[in-house]
């Protein structure tokens, strides 16, 4: 599969069809890769592609807008494209996206699959305009039996459980540079007028951060999950942002990055929405 | 005489067209209603940044209502369904954080309904209440 998808990049870049290509190399051991961008055909031969390829290349979009680019995406990582190019971020002609079929990643933290995984559907990827290797979709759907299952509770519990989570985060903003749709160039959490957020890192203002990005992405967050992987004191970041995949879809019946014609559901309305309890 | 309750604090963000006027009105009506109830007034119910919200929860509201023309009276045509559109989503996001859903509301009050704003701040304060009494 390596060679499969040098020689495709090595055939693009050669061809002059784009001006680099983003794609995994090897780091320092073996259960570790990091984003390659390869200009040259010589080059090629660092890219790699395995189950430790865990991040989401399609960040590097919003930073590449003006170059034609060569893109590896697994299957999860092709919305985060459609939706990157619904929001004009760059335009579709600009990237060509190589899917690579993926059994699977694994997170060296704990050497098992992350949860997306598990029920994935998207391991032979769809929609791109390349695909390399074959892979096998899971026989199970994907739900959302976790979050429904934290819904139960009592909102003492949760409020107690998320204060415990945003005890430990010291606030280095990881999980939002790793995000491909967290791109304003002036975030709000470093803005000082007005100053939303306050500088020190305590438990509260970790979860008004938290809060607050969750609700930027809204409708726009296509789930990832690349700042749970980024975080570095585990806190169960795919809790939240598969709230709100759940959230649009039973709210407004809307997938981000799925369909390239729909309207995000906060940037639109319709004279027929429900009133839900508004008195 | 208000009926107010000891000790808490609502956060009214009201439309300047339709619910401020409305909440006058309320005074001209001599209508009372719990002076929990501290008020900001916010161009359209459109404007309304979900992260004032959340940073007045932040800063110790008790509770937050927002309030703004009926759908179709809306000074600017369409700002309020918007708003109808972020409520549930936020309201939803809020209750995952653990701020109970009975904290947060929003109304339709125009500029008209003296009487309407009195009850709906009544229904506002004894919900939070109960919310700081029962948990």
């Amino acid at each position: 599969m390596d060679k499969e998808l040098q020689d495709l990049i090595k055939k693009l870049l050669t061809e002059k069809k784009v001006d680099y290509a983003i794609g995994y190399e090897k780091a320092y051991d073996e259960f570790s890769t990091r984003p390659a961008f390869v200009t040259s055909a010589e080059d090629t031969a660092r890219l790699i592609f395995n189950k430790y390829c865990i991040n989401n290349l399609g960040l590097y979009l919003t930073k590449l807008k003006k170059n034609k680019i060569a893109l590896i995406c697994k299957g999860c990582d092709i919305p985060t494209v459609r939706e990157l190019v619904k929001e004009k971020q760059f335009s579709r002609e600009n990237v060509i996206v190589i899917g690579a079929a993926c059994d699977g990643v694994l997170d060296k933290r704990t050497g098992k699959q992350p949860e997306k995984c598990l029920n994935c559907g998207v391991k032979q990827p769809k929609g791109a305009d390349f695909t390399v290797g074959t892979a096998k979709d899971s026989t199970t759907a994907r739900n959302f039996n976790d979050v429904a299952e934290f819904e139960k509770k009592s909102s003492k519990e949760k409020m107690q459980f998320w204060d415990r989570q945003f005890e430990k985060c010291i606030r280095c903003y990881a999980c939002r540079n790793v995000c491909p749709v967290c791109y304003c160039p002036d975030c709000f959490a470093q803005r000082s007028m007005p100053e939303y957020l306050n500088k020190n890192v305590d438990a509260e203002e970790n979860k008004m951060f938290h809060m607050i990005r969750m609700q930027h992405v809204f409708g726009r967050c296509t789930d990832c999950k690349a700042c749970d992987t980024a975080c570095p004191v585990n806190i169960p970041l795919t809790l939240l942002t598969k709230k709100l995949a759940k959230d649009a879809k039973e709210l407004f019946n809307y997938e981000s990055g799925a369909d390239m014609d729909a309207r995000p559901p906060l940037s639109t309305y319709d004279e027929d929405d429900p009133e839900s309890g508004i008195m | 005489m208000d009926n107010k309750v000891p000790q808490l604090n609502i956060v009214g963000f009201l439309c300047n067209w339709c619910s401020y006027a409305g909440a006058d009105m309320t005074g001209l009506g001599r209508n009372t209603y719990p002076s929990n109830i501290k008020v900001i007034r916010i161009p359209c119910t459109g404007r309304m940044d979900p992260m004032m919200i959340i940073e007045a929860f932040h800063n110790g509201a008790d509770g937050v209502l927002v309030s703004g023309c009926h759908p179709g009276d809306c000074h600017y045509t369409e700002g309020n369904y918007y708003w109808r559109r972020r409520y549930p989503h936020l309201k939803s996001l809020l209750e995952h954080f653990g701020i109970d859903k009975r904290r947060f509301h929003a109304s339709w009050v125009s500029a008209s309904e003296g009487k309407k704003f009195a009850e709906v701040v009544k229904k506002v304060t004894a919900e939070v209440k109960d919310w700081r009494d029962n948990g």
